[in-house]
């Protein structure tokens, strides 16, 4: 549990304690912010809209194209890095385990994700404020568009932490990880296009539908079929990287 | 990473307690006279700083085995000096393994020796006894200046001396080589003869094989040593 912690703060610090940390999250600030106002001034116009301050932001595709993006660049150093350099190995002569190893840095790279995502809480007070209207942003659906948000974000970061423990390059992890974003994304498309449809093949689809439960999850919807898929699809992804790790005892 | 931050993250992941780091960290730094560059980072320094870093992690936790590849590679004469006097300090407390290409420095170092070769541990003992090993002949170099027949006379007389080889050196002086016949010790021996003939003696030495001799013999294969 120690070496858990000592890593953890470790993974940390190597985004906090550089500029990285900084670009990105003022990169995703900036992009959030202009996909925000494009929004405001494209679909709701001067019109008035029923629908949660919540939903509004996410009722387009550029920002899970945003979040697709960011992913990569999160998670692509995290193995392919300290495997290039060395460290890894010097990392893995200590007495800590693989599975501390690779929960360490996917902790790091999810605290990582909450604290980039956390400046865009802002852009919603800010729509509310403009908005005349008390019940547009509510804490119940604050929180579960959160939820969401973190729980996508957790699927998302662990593959790519699975990319990044596959390779020594960081811009093969990074790729690895945008394609396998943009595939889930376009298999959303798809879920789309099949519906209505009562064949399993649909009813699987309907799982990647991501775009779909994150506006459930805006409007304050929790369904727990998605939260264990998304929960599951992690620990999958996570146990799989374990695996890429332990594999270099198996020679 | 600075020199102490990485230090101390190293030894807080094999598991040292907040103070126990701490204090360790402050002792290797000290023992690799790291504390002059303790807030530096790792990635500027010089290839010998860095090196003591590596070694100063490896002693953090006070591991009983300490396997060290190659110690004073790439480093000046000077961090060569201080490198093989830290190691010498952590005998007694820690066994090290040094596994290395410069013989001498084995030589310096090293309480035993194994001399490996395609995968094969071909002799391992102590750095006397392989000298004793090799040099079981106990072949002696002198330079004496005497009429040639008369030294080659009194040698062939002497029934310890079971084969020797005479060359001219500069001026009167004769380099002779010398095999006793059971191993014993023919310096006494020469120096008596010399004094008694009043002959001028100034060289006297037995000839001590270097690790690199001891370490082709082991390593020949027999076959080709037959062919010699």
């Amino acid at each position: 549990m120690r070496a858990y912690l000592t890593l953890t703060r470790h993974e940390l610090a190597s985004f906090f304690l550089s500029i990285t940390g900084y670009v990105i999250i003022a990169g995703l600030a900036l992009l959030v912010g202009l996909d925000l106002v494009l929004t405001l001034l494209n679909t709701v116009g001067t019109e008035p809209v029923s629908m949660p301050i919540t939903q509004l932001f996410f009722n387009n595709l550029l920002l899970w194209i945003i979040i697709v993006l960011t992913a990569p660049i999160i998670t692509m150093r995290l193995f392919a890095q300290e495997k290039a350099s060395g460290t890894f190995e010097t990392l893995t002569t200590t007495p800590v385990g693989d599975v501390q190893i690779v929960a360490a840095k996917f902790t790091a790279a999810v605290v990582f994700f909450v604290v980039m995502w956390l400046p865009t809480l802002a852009y919603l007070f800010i729509v509310q404020h403009f908005a005349n209207q008390p019940g547009a942003l509510d804490k119940g659906t604050l929180c579960s568009m959160y939820l969401g948000l973190f729980l996508a974000g957790c699927f998302i970061l662990s593959i790519g932490c699975f990319a990044s423990a596959l390779t020594k390059s960081q811009v093969v992890a990074g790729m690895l990880t945008l394609v396998a974003g943009i595939v889930i994304l376009m298999l959303n498309w798809l879920a789309q296009s099949v519906t209505p449809a009562i064949h399993w093949q649909a009813q699987l689809l309907s799982f990647f539908n991501l775009a779909q439960q994150m506006i459930d999850f805006t409007r304050g919807i929790l369904d727990t079929r998605v939260i264990v898929f998304y929960v599951s699809v992690t620990f999958f992804f996570l146990f799989l990287t374990l695996r890429v790790i332990e594999s270099r005892r198996w020679k | 990473m600075r020199v102490r931050e990485y230090l101390k993250f190293r030894a807080r992941l094999k598991d040292l307690g907040l103070r126990r780091s701490r204090e360790r960290v402050d002792t290797v730094m000290e023992q690799c006279s790291l504390t002059d560059v303790s807030k530096r980072i790792i990635g500027q320094l010089s290839k010998g700083y860095r090196q003591r870093v590596g070694l100063a992690d490896a002693l953090v936790n006070e591991p009983e085995l300490i396997i060290l590849d190659e110690p004073t590679i790439g480093l000046d004469p000077h961090q060569i000096r201080s490198v093989r006097k830290l190691i010498k300090s952590l005998a007694g407390k820690h066994t090290v393994l040094i596994s290395t290409h410069i013989l001498p420095e084995a030589e310096m170092t090293c309480n035993r020796m194994l001399i490996m070769f395609g995968g094969k541990i071909l002799a391992a003992d102590t750095p006397d006894n392989l000298q004793r090993l090799m040099s079981g002949s106990g072949q002696v170099i002198t330079e004496i200046a005497a009429p040639l027949e008369i030294l080659c006379e009194c040698f062939a007389q002497m029934a310890e001396v079971e084969h020797y080889d005479v060359s001219p050196a500069d001026g009167e002086f004769f380099r002779c080589s010398l095999a006793p016949s059971n191993g014993m010790d023919l310096r006494p021996l020469i120096f008596a003869l010399a004094k008694e003939r009043g002959w001028h003696l100034r060289e006297l030495t037995r000839n001590r094989h270097s690790l690199e001799d001891i370490y082709v013999k082991v390593t020949r294969p027999p076959e080709e040593e037959e062919g010699v």
